[in-house]
């Protein structure tokens, strides 16, 4: 039995002894893994020379594994302490950056969200205007989609907003609705075009005015355009009306002047039976003052159109020279038998100004035929033409040699109606519109016309037209 | 050749048509005058005169319809406008382009001479013989 008790308690010994020498062992290696661990986490990049180096100096320094235990557990305390402390730094770095940016993000936020209010609040005021606005107002984009419509753009197109936004504008319209659409200028012309077409609801026709306008960015590219729509129906029946009353009136008035005029010379003619002097005197009377009555009935029309500015002018590069030419071969026949002289000064290479032939032709007719009704026999007539002011504009004079007029009467000579002194009374003499109405033609070429006069000498009508490239 | 010209006048405007016809007989013409284009259409259909002078402003059917209803009845018959020539009557000015279509062989201003009228006459019916009217 002692033999038992000896063998066991002397293995036990050596186990214990044994396992006591692999904790150490253990320890040992734990210790050199802590100083490794704690070495890299400090994060000093140290080789393993180093550490092993560390190691070993603390190997020497501490002679007892116990020492050895306390410091490698004093060293990671201390490295681990260092290295939480580090960490908590970097820690609440990245906190406070990360607040910094939490706090900008937010104020940049609120800067959005007081521009995004801003510019709603503009959208509404914009479109408050639009709502308002009596005239139609179109924006659509480069291709011709519709983006914005206001209702008076509603109204005048006969169609609701929301089958048009990005829609073509003429989408939609039934074929034969559109009468007629002055095609939008490659030239992005902005003169206001006008839109003919049939409305949805009653099958009136209506006209519309367009006016233009492309859009830019700030870049100056096109990104589309606006148009204001007028609804110009009701104000295009109205001159349809005013010129049928006029051409209504003029007609009413030739008619019977027509019937007079044929019972008259159905007379005069002898178809009647033979007709005596008295007879034939007082029927030649009648028939001269019923043409009169013709050329005033002319006159006035004439007059009233171009004062209400509906006589168009066909403008285009004039040449006074041919104008002043046919003219003067007109009148010829008719100065010749007066034996009259027509001189004619023309500078060579005039300038052509921009101005409706007829009409001028017009003006030539009117201002020689007067010179030659208030010439006597074998007087002059000098017909000048010249450019004035470098070329800008052109002037053109016609001078008589006839009777003149009182100093005082240049003015009143374009008056309507205002006729001097002793008419001759054989030939229809004029209607006294000639004058107005030539005045009315240069004005409206924007040229001017007055006459310079001596009583008793002759006078000169001069006139300017300007000259536009 | 005794044949008389017969000419057949459309028009509602009697004192213009009392003097015209008057002066037309006593050059040796036989005039016929009816005062509306209905009138004129049913003279044309029942005895076709040599030439016929027509208003172009009439109320009821105007000048220009009469026109193109006697043209669907008688496509050569020569006929010769009466105009009161009102040239910016817009109304006449837009006829004048379906008149010329329509195979006119002239126009005659009515405030024009018995003269130039009877010029107007006389070519009209020269050309007609064996030529189509109008251009």
């Amino acid at each position: 039995m002692n033999q038992i008790v000896i063998i066991v308690v002397s293995v036990t010994a050596i186990v214990s002894v044994a396992i006591a020498l692999v904790l150490v062992r253990i320890a040992k290696i734990n210790a050199s893994l802590d100083l490794r661990r704690t070495a890299a986490a400090v994060g000093k990049e140290k080789d393993a020379a180093d550490l092993s180096a560390i190691e070993k100096e603390i190997s020497e320094a501490v002679s007892s594994t116990k020492d050895k235990k306390e410091l490698a557990k004093k060293l990671g305390e201390t490295f681990g302490k260092e290295i939480k402390r580090h960490a908590e730094a970097v820690e609440a770095e990245t906190s406070r950056k990360y607040e910094k940016v939490i706090e900008e993000r937010k104020a940049s936020e609120q800067i959005v969200a007081r521009r995004y209010k801003k510019v709603l609040q503009d959208k509404k005021q914009t479109e408050a205007i639009m709502q308002s606005v009596a005239e139609g107002l179109v924006v659509v984009d480069k291709k011709g989609k519709v983006l914005l419509m206001n209702p008076a753009a509603e109204k005048i197109l006969d169609t609701k907003r929301e089958d048009k936004i990005n829609k073509s504008l003429l989408a939609d319209l039934k074929d034969g609705q559109l009468v007629s659409l002055a095609k939008e200028g490659r030239k992005k012309d902005a003169g206001p075009k006008t839109i003919e077409f049939k409305s949805n609801q009653d099958e009136t026709q209506k006209v519309i005015r367009s006016s233009s306008a492309v859009v830019q960015n700030e870049n100056g590219q096109t990104v589309g355009m606006v148009s204001v729509l007028t609804d110009i129906t009701k104000q295009r029946e109205l001159d349809k009306m005013k010129a049928n009353f006029v051409n209504t009136v003029t007609h009413e008035f030739r008619t019977p002047i027509v019937a007079m005029q044929k019972s008259i010379l159905v007379m005069l003619s002898g178809a009647t039976g033979r007709i005596n002097d008295a007879q034939e005197k007082f029927l030649s009377i009648a028939k001269r003052n019923l043409e009169r009555l013709n050329l005033l009935i002319d006159d006035l029309l004439n007059l009233s159109k171009l004062e209400e500015r509906k006589m168009s002018l066909t403008l285009s590069n004039c040449s006074l020279e041919e104008v002043i030419n046919d003219v003067s071969e007109t009148v010829n026949t008719w100065a010749e038998s007066k034996a009259i002289f027509i001189k004619k000064n023309l500078q060579p290479d005039l300038p052509k100004p921009y101005a409706d032939p007829n009409r001028i032709a017009q003006v030539m007719n009117n201002l020689l035929s007067n010179a030659i009704k208030f010439t006597p026999q074998k007087g002059t007539i000098t017909v000048e033409a010249k450019a004035i002011e470098k070329g800008k504009m052109v002037q053109v004079s016609v001078a008589d040699s006839g009777i003149g007029m009182e100093k005082g009467d240049e003015e009143k000579i374009f008056d309507k109606f205002f006729q001097i002194g002793e008419r001759t009374t054989t030939n229809v003499t004029g209607t006294g519109l000639g004058l107005p109405i030539t005045k009315e033609i240069v004005e409206m070429h924007n040229g001017e016309i007055w006459v310079e006069s001596v009583k008793g000498q002759g006078s000169t009508f001069i006139f300017t037209l300007p000259v536009i490239d | 050749m005794g044949k008389k010209i017969r000419i057949l006048m459309i028009d509602d405007e009697e004192d213009f048509t009392e003097p015209m016809s008057f002066w037309l007989k006593s050059q040796d013409k036989d005039v016929r005058t009816v005062t509306s284009g209905k009138a004129g259409l049913e003279e044309i259909a029942k005895d076709p005169p040599d030439v016929v002078l027509l208003d172009i402003f009439m109320p009821g059917m105007n000048g220009v319809d009469t026109l193109k209803e006697i043209r669907k009845i008688n496509s050569d018959i020569p006929i010769i406008m009466l105009t009161s020539a009102v040239v910016e009557n817009v109304q006449e000015a837009y006829s004048m382009a379906e008149i010329t279509k329509l195979k006119v062989s002239g126009f005659f201003k009515k405030k024009d001479s018995f003269e130039e009228l009877a010029n107007l006459l006389e070519i009209t019916l020269r050309l007609h013989k064996g030529l189509e009217g109008g251009e």
